[in-house]
């Protein structure tokens, strides 16, 4: 009995302890779970706030290939969300009934050619890429199986040929092929933000405008244009005629599609003549009072360097610029001499490539070895082809106090440095500002046509025979002008050139640049210094005419020296 | 037998349980809200993207400058028709007084004086930037225009913008 009852008790004793046992390990449970809820609910909200907020933000969507906007924001190139549609042949039960169908939406298909398509042993092929919304409504309209559509992007350049040479275009898969497209693909095609170029879509219309007038007006074959801000070198516009759709790029041809102001190279003319004096004058070799012979014509072994407009005496510096005589500048470049030449437009760039951001660049052509023949024809320009790219960025340095800027197409922000490559002094600079100035007012100056009343254009004339298969030919010319405004603190240089412009009746039958690429930059000055912040000045105003003063130092008594 | 406590237990855990349900199912509805809503802003945003380029397209210069010779009265800004303020003129003053008044007596001068019109500063003057290309007909230097008051503050206009309007999901 005794035994019984222990027994009992120790059975009793040990249930106590499971129960014991049990209940700790549930109260323990519960209060972990307690302890949690408290720390949930009471102490957490701000971090739980603050997870909820980041959760699933919905961010600006990302299409496949970011934008390119002009220096205003414009859209310049966009991706578009289109359909493409493609079918699986061995789900199409009827091909020649759904071929017909099809055809009646898709009018570019015959229905035999679908008919093919449709009755291939595949099971998948593209019947069109990126169709209109209406096209694909219509086709779903039809209803016909094993035809589907595909979610793509296609790249849209709203503005067209407006910025074809500058923006380029992409292939079928959205990959870059020419200009900025190519030169940014990396960064284009991740997405992300618009890549801002430094263009003004307004003043490239302008220039664009006003650069097609005047090509059709003189029957020329092609042209270009160019604006840039003469302190960083930021490309406002760019143009090159004949341009082309890069909505439809694969159906321009070569010539619509070759970049005249990055890739074209061509020898033009007196425009360089900016160059060969600024080195004169920087290098001391000579003075503005300084002038050399130019009374009968050089002739070195089988050529013959004559004067467009002979004056036939001796000239000073500043009218061998103004009469633009090849012969004065020649002897001056002669007196330089050849290496200095060589070394001065090295360091303007001449001799290379030029920095611009576009895939499409021409590499300069100049003489090796550099004779003496060379040393002359160069100074006025021939026997070295350049683009107008070069042109207008080694224009700029002469102007803007003697700094050189790599030209860029993207806009620079204004906190970015400028920095510039010092290549003539800032008195140097300040005598070529007169001088080309000087072009532009002075009666006898090549460059009338090119002035734009209150905004005191500067600049030179180049006019070139075009070399076809190493011959001159004399009625192929390239014709253009290089201006700076305003002269007196030069903001923006604008080049033009024209390619194998015809004389006109209006011209008297003149196709030289005077008459032909002159008149288009004084358009394009008037109209686009209000929208690029110039404002027009009194160019009678003396501290203006005290800016560009210049003595002709001229040794003939019937010129008036101003 | 139950006892109070175990039934208030019970209670308890049932109202827990209950709350839980709500919850959880008030939580799913919220996540389907926010799913719709993110989906409709999506779309929005893919319209507003296919807007913006049409708007580009629409904004083409060669096309604007067709419609404006098409339908405005406008011709190309003449460079004199840009002047800066130092060009203006000043306000012409209201008459000044005869020498005779001067002489006159006190009382009638300080009478007239008081009856002359008073003065109100200038209205605030904004210079319209030369941005558009054209400029009307008339051949006045019109580039200087006068902004009226605004009636409303710019407070006024803020508390509009920022009130919540009423979202529709789809």
């Amino acid at each position: 009995m005794v035994a019984q009852d222990d027994e009992r008790q120790a059975t009793l004793e040990r249930a106590r302890t499971r129960l014991l046992i049990g209940g700790a390990v549930f109260t323990a449970c519960f209060l972990a779970v307690g302890l949690r809820l408290a720390d949930l609910g009471l102490l957490r909200q701000e971090q739980d706030v603050r997870a909820l907020q980041s959760r699933e933000v919905v961010g600006q969507i990302k299409t496949q290939r970011a934008d390119i906007v002009d220096r205003q924001g414009e859209l310049l190139a966009t991706n578009l969300v289109t359909a493409s549609l493609f079918a699986n042949p061995r789900r199409v039960p009827d091909p020649a009934a759904a071929a017909l169908k099809l055809a009646s939406v898709l009018p570019e298909f015959s229905a035999a050619e679908l008919t093919a398509k449709l009755s291939a042993d595949r099971a998948f092929v593209w019947l069109k890429r990126n169709l209109t919304p209406r096209q694909q409504f219509e086709i779903n309209r039809l209803g016909i199986p094993g035809l589907d559509f595909e979610r793509e992007e296609q790249r849209v350049y709203p503005h067209g040929a407006l910025t074809a040479h500058v923006v380029g275009f992409t292939g079928i898969d959205n990959e870059g092929l020419v200009g900025i497209e190519k030169s940014f693909d990396a960064t284009l095609a991740g997405g992300g933000e618009a890549l801002q170029l430094s263009l003004d879509l307004r003043v490239q219309y302008i220039l664009r405008k006003e650069l097609s007038e005047q090509i059709e007006r003189f029957s020329a074959i092609g042209g270009g244009g160019l604006v840039i801000d003469a302190d960083t070198g930021e490309i406002v516009a760019m143009v090159s005629l004949p341009d082309f759709d890069p909505n439809s790029a694969n159906e321009a041809d070569d010539d619509a599609r070759f970049n005249r102001i990055s890739l074209g190279v061509y020898e033009l003319g007196s425009v360089f003549k900016i160059f060969n004096h600024a080195m004169a004058l920087d290098s001391g070799i000579t003075s503005m009072k300084g002038g050399y012979d130019a009374s009968k014509p050089i002739r070195v072994a089988r050529f013959t360097i004559n004067d467009f407009h002979g004056e036939n005496r001796w000239l000073s510096v500043p009218e061998i610029f103004m009469y633009s005589s090849n012969v004065g500048s020649a002897k001056m470049a002669l007196h330089a001499g050849g290496e200095m030449q060589r070394d001065f437009l090295s360091d303007l760039g001449f001799l290379e490539r030029t920095s611009v951001e576009l895939p499409e660049q021409g590499k300069p052509i100049y003489p090796a070895p550099w004779r003496e023949i060379s040393t002359m024809t160069i100074s006025y320009g021939h026997g070295i082809a350049v683009s107008p790219m070069h042109l207008a960025s080694a224009t700029a340095a002469m102007v803007n106090g003697g700094l050189l800027h790599s030209p860029t197409l993207i806009k620079r922000s204004p906190s970015d440095p400028v920095l510039g490559k010092r290549v003539i002094s800032r008195d140097t600079s300040d005598s070529m500002r007169r001088l080309m100035r000087l072009v532009v007012e002075n009666e006898n100056g090549t460059g009338g046509n090119a002035a734009a009343p209150g905004y005191v254009v500067g600049g030179k004339t180049g006019t070139a025979e075009k070399q076809v298969d190493g011959r001159y030919k004399t009625k192929a010319l390239v014709s253009s002008f290089v201006g700076v405004f305003p002269s007196q603190a030069p903001r923006y240089v604008v080049v033009v050139m024209l390619d194998e412009p015809k004389g006109i009746k209006e011209s008297y039958g003149y196709a030289t640049a005077g008459w032909t690429a002159a008149p288009v930059v004084s358009r394009v000055i008037s109209q686009a210094a209000p929208l690029l912040g110039v404002a027009p000045v009194d160019e009678d105003a003396p501290e203006i005419q005290r800016a560009l003063a210049l003595s002709l130092y001229s040794r003939v008594r019937t010129v008036a020296a101003n | 037998m139950i006892r109070p406590t175990t039934l208030a237990m019970l209670l308890l855990a049932a109202s827990a349980g209950g709350l839980l349900f709500r919850v959880s199912f008030e939580v799913a509805e919220l996540e389907d809200r926010l799913g719709g809503l993110n989906r409709a802003i999506v779309k929005e945003q893919e319209s507003i993207h296919v807007l913006r380029a049409e708007w580009s397209y629409l904004n083409q210069p060669s096309q604007l400058a067709a419609l404006a010779e098409r339908y405005l009265d406008l011709v190309p800004l003449a460079t004199e028709q840009i002047q800066t303020f130092a060009a203006l003129p000043l306000r012409p003053l209201p008459e000044t007084l005869d020498d005779d008044e001067i002489t006159a007596d006190a009382a009638t001068l300080l009478a007239e004086v008081k009856g002359l019109p008073k003065l109100k500063p200038l209205a605030p003057r904004r210079h319209v930037r030369a941005r558009q290309e054209t400029v009307s007909r008339p051949e006045v230097a019109a580039i200087f225009v006068t902004q009226p008051a605004p009636s409303r503050t710019l407070g006024d206009v803020l508390n509009d913008v920022m009130k919540p309007s009423p979202v529709r999901v789809e």
